[in-house]
């Protein structure tokens, strides 16, 4: 019975409720939304894990290819030294 | 098949010499056959790590429907010419309207 009830709660539904970026009034995750991004990684620059932001899956995949191309372009640091 | 490309220019030249440098990247994706939907000008901006010695570079953005082997000339020009820092690609479903939020920043 317990099984049941742990179940319930991590069903898909309940998980993308807490997505941030899935929904539909989300912001579209594109590499020339920066100020999007910025709130995504650390001070450093480090992209920040999903399990700390409540990412979905899905998104966090988007939203890491969208960082890495801001990067290449120079838009958003490898590093930064603060 | 659309594409979106972005080019870095260096921002130790003018803006004259940077707009001839936009300018012939337009004639060879013309001379090409292929078709210019919209192009945008982000303007001369800060880089977050220095390129080829540079601080600053001038962004133009250039959505087309090109032939992609015109991509490889643009990649040799990188590596060659000293004022041209990035060139970008990618591939996209469809062309939006709207204005994307970096030309929106520099307006403000």
């Amino acid at each position: 019975m317990r099984n049941k009830v742990f179940d319930n709660t991590s069903s898909k539904a309940f998980l993308n409720k807490n997505c941030p970026l899935s929904g539909k009034d989300a912001p579209i995750v594109d590499y020339k939304n920066i100020n999007l991004l910025r709130r995504y990684m650390t001070e450093k620059g480090k992209i920040l894990p999903s399990r700390v932001t409540q990412v979905s899956t899905k998104k966090q995949k988007e939203l890491s290819a969208a960082i890495k191309r801001a990067r290449f372009l120079a838009l958003l640091p490898y590093v930064s030294r603060q | 098949m659309l594409y979106e490309n972005v080019f870095i220019i260096s921002g130790q030249l003018s803006k004259k010499s940077a707009d001839d440098y936009y300018d012939d990247l337009i004639k060879k994706i013309k001379d090409t056959g292929g078709k210019i939907l919209k192009t945008e000008f982000w303007g001369l901006r800060d880089l977050s790590y220095k390129i080829k010695k540079n601080s600053k570079g001038y962004y133009y953005m250039i959505n087309c429907e090109c032939n992609p082997k015109i991509f490889s000339e643009f990649d040799t020009k990188v590596r060659q010419d000293i004022n041209f820092l990035r060139f970008f690609n990618l591939k996209i479903k469809s062309v939006s309207k709207d204005q994307s939020l970096l030309t929106e920043q520099k307006n403000n």
